[in-house]
């Protein structure tokens, strides 16, 4: 085609591309005056001008920036608006690369129907996140009749705005929960056991739907209280893409958050296409996080946390093998070696639970089906990474086992020496030994390992062997110096003291102790003699009467008396200091 | 960047000293223009980094908000670009020209490693924070407008050139390329049309 030739195209197609299709036909047949070369060219470019309408061709750039911010009305212009026939009440949060989230009642005829949450999403949505957008209504229509999974009653636009109205949710997120539930530590293993079942349940559903979330996080598993039982509703499935009729181009930029992303979003070269998988892996993490309360992969940087999500394996979690395999299953590199389905992943923590539990409650002695411990005092003190055995040997000085003098009670160290060494108190061969245990559901306590890091909220309890017959207590002295008598097992009580030789008794005798959330050191010592300590039995005595009459005083004593039972017995010291 | 290096270091050495000096860029952009591959990778070596600081800073900028327009970014670099080297006023439109162009490799880059499935992470993705809209295979976008300029002249790739990689309004392009609005229009229709006559239908 000659210049003269395409210049003659370029008119009349521009011509003809402003004519209604109908009319099209006709003028380019006499324009072209018989030239079929000119005529097919035409017709090609015309195809092009109307898809190029149709999708916006051109219309943006092929890019843009990652925006930190979303730009949508401002609160105070949003507050009261009516939008289609939802009310909006207020602001209850901004989700990062969505856009801001609202509360709002649906109305029909002026009556309140009910509560929703309007997700509006980011203004000035370009070609790939309207895309998004509709992705999202697409795949919520397939999922809405799970219980697990959050509703979508409606969707549409607020000037520039799409917005979705989704179920009201009154609940908290996981992350939340974990917050205010784990105390900073991790959630009762049966409790976890709930919202893992019901996650992988609504995960599971949207899997055989060919619908892979992507996403899984604390901030995307809603915790709903229903009629006293905990509900887990997936939330967000919102960059979810289908299994199935996937884009052209099948791109799936990394948009999970970082933390919780798989190896194979990072480099599928190494590890393959990302599937069904990654919310597989994604819910380990979530499963580990809930396990010991703090995010399994940390990093200061997006680049530190992508190297540790292609080559380092997380710590294990708890103690139990079991339970570290199921976790440990679901986090492993490839995807091959993980869960075939993400419900297999509940039922392999079901299964090692139950397991757990048989070996645990062994342990337990009191077999009160009371729903919460009681009592459960809470106890001035708190508890440490580091944890040290220590023979007392008479007098004011506290010798530890790493031969070392301890500070006096008043300056007691935070951190402790850890190193065993040869006890310098050759006359006390024999010892009472002490074993500490985490609560970790209702009446379930797990072995916890001298060197455990405790911190506060932490409950424990703790069990004590007496190594002859005899009688025993346990006394902890605060970082304050005061000491407190625990209470003693009842059976320790209904024996009027006196213990067998080898027997454990459990400390307290029900639930457990709650652990202070302020910084210190507490020393427990474990008091063992051969004879009945008068001023001991007397002090516990009192405190009994004062707990059967509904108070809540423990037991405590002077430092002299103390001092002066403390030499006169066999004891052991165990030093925990904690951690905020 | 490897020639940018290299002629750094030479001239570095030349001068017996640590600074690295580079030519004027005047002169960069004369060379590029004559087709000079080495002048072609020190002006990308110029140009690159100031996107890369421009697009940090935008993105760390509370302040800006919502989206932040490519045509943003690439005036913002445009902008340091002048007030930090010497530019001459009829350089500044090749100079702007040049970053479209750094956009251009980039975002064609960019699709080329997605369509191979390569990476989810590319080195753009890191350096700019970019986010490509998966809705045309920019790929074929970029061999699509070789033959567009050579079938219906240079300036109708500029002008989509303008568009899909610096995000410029009809008003914008009209003023960079120094061509009446009515033109722009009209470039853009022809050139959109031909483009998407040539490539292949979605799914």
């Amino acid at each position: 085609m000659n210049s003269e030739k395409r210049r003659r195209l370029e008119e009349v197609f521009l011509e003809a591309a402003e004519l209604p299709a109908t009319r099209r036909q006709a003028f380019c047949e006499a324009a072209c005056e018989g030239d079929a070369e000119l005529l097919t060219e035409l017709a090609r470019l015309l195809r092009g001008h109307d898809r190029a309408e149709e999708v916006g061709f051109l219309e943006d750039a092929a890019w843009r920036l990652k925006s930190s911010r979303a730009q949508l009305p401002p609160e105070d212009e949003m507050i009261g608006k009516t939008i289609d026939r939802y009310e909006i009440q207020r602001k209850i949060g901004e989700q990062a690369g969505m856009g801001d989230v609202y509360l709002a009642v649906e109305k029909m005829g002026g009556e309140v129907i009910r509560s929703v949450v309007i997700k509006f999403a980011q203004a000035r949505l370009e070609a790939s996140e309207r895309k998004r957008f509709d992705d999202e209504v697409r795949i919520l229509a397939r999922l809405e009749q799970h219980n697990n999974i959050a509703r979508m009653y409606a969707c549409g636009f607020y000037e520039e705005n799409p917005y979705f109205v989704m179920e009201h949710l009154d609940g908290v997120s996981l992350s939340q929960f974990l917050r205010e539930e784990g105390k900073g530590g991790g959630l009762p293993l049966d409790v976890i056991e709930k919202i893992l079942a019901q996650a992988c349940a609504g995960l599971q559903f949207a899997h055989d739907r060919g619908v892979v979330h992507r996403d899984i996080k604390p901030q995307n598993l809603m915790i709903v209280r229903a009629s006293g039982e905990l509900q887990v509703k997936v939330i967000d499935f919102g960059i979810a893409k289908a299994s199935f009729g996937a884009t052209r181009q099948a791109t799936v930029g990394v948009v999970g958050t970082a933390q919780y992303l798989a190896p194979e979003q990072l480099s599928p070269e190494r590890f393959g296409e990302p599937d069904h998988r990654v919310d597989i892996h994604a819910m380990g993490l979530v499963l580990h996080e809930m396990l010991t309360g703090r995010t399994a992969v940390r990093g200061a940087t997006v680049a530190e946390l992508i190297q540790k999500h292609l080559n380092e394996t997380p710590p294990l979690p708890v103690a139990d093998a079991g339970i570290n395999g199921a976790v440990m299953k679901a986090l492993r590199k490839a995807p091959g070696e993980r869960q075939a389905r993400i419900s297999d992943l509940a039922a392999e923590y079901a299964t090692a639970l139950k397991a757990f539990f048989e070996k645990t409650e062994r342990i337990d002695v009191p077999a009160s089906p009371s729903p919460t411990p009681v009592p459960r005092p809470r106890w001035p003190w708190a508890l440490a990474a580091a944890l040290a055995l220590a023979v007392l040997a008479g007098g004011a000085k506290f010798y530890f086992d790493s031969g070392g003098v301890a500070p006096t009670p008043a300056a007691s160290p935070a951190v402790v020496n850890t190193t065993v060494a040869p006890t310098p108190a050759p006359a006390m061969v024999e010892k009472p030994r002490l074993a500490l245990f985490r609560m970790i559901g209702e009446n379930q306590y797990a072995p916890v390992e001298t060197n455990a890091t405790f911190r506060g909220g932490d409950r424990v309890r703790f069990e004590a062997v007496a190594p002859f017959d005899g009688y025993l207590y346990l006394i902890q002295m605060g970082s304050s110096g005061r000491f407190t008598v625990m209470l003693p097992h009842k059976r320790i009580e209904s024996g009027r003291h006196f213990v067998k030789r080898g027997e454990a008794y459990a400390f307290p005798p029900r639930g457990a102790f709650e652990l202070d959330r302020a910084p210190g050191v507490e020393t427990i010592y474990v008091y063992a003699a051969r004879e009945k300590s008068e001023p001991l039995a007397a002090a516990i005595e009192r405190s009994i009467a004062a707990f059967r009459g509904g108070g809540n005083a423990l037991p405590t004593l002077d430092s002299e008396t103390v001092r002066e039972l403390l030499s006169s017995g066999a004891v052991l010291a165990q030093k925990l200091s904690h951690e905020k | 960047m490897a020639e940018r290096k290299n002629g750094d270091g030479e001239e570095g050495q030349a001068k017996g000293g640590l600074q690295a000096v580079s030519a004027p860029i005047t002169d960069l952009i004369a060379l590029v223009r004559e087709g000079d591959e080495a002048a072609r990778g020190k002006l990308w070596g110029i140009v690159f980094p100031i996107l890369e600081s421009r697009a940090r800073a935008m993105l760390n900028n509370d302040r800006v908000g919502g989206v932040i327009r490519p045509s943003d970014l690439l005036q913002e670099a445009f902008v340091q670009l002048i007030a930090r080297e010497k530019v001459g006023w009829n350089d500044r439109r090749h100079l702007f020209g040049f970053a479209v162009m750094v956009m251009r490799n980039l975002v064609t880059d960019q699709a080329r490693r997605r369509l191979r499935k390569e990476q989810f992470f590319t080195p753009v993705d890191e350096a700019l924070g970019i986010v490509i809209n998966d809705d045309v295979s920019w790929v074929e976008v970029d061999d699509l407008l070789k033959r567009l300029e050579t079938e219906h002249g240079a300036e109708k790739a500029r002008v989509v050139e303008l568009r899909a990689y610096a995000g410029l309004t009809n008003e914008e392009i009209a003023e960079q390329l120094e061509i009446s609005l009515a033109t722009v229009k009209r470039h853009m229709k022809i050139a959109r049309a031909f483009l998407m006559s040539r490539m292949p239908a979605p799914e």
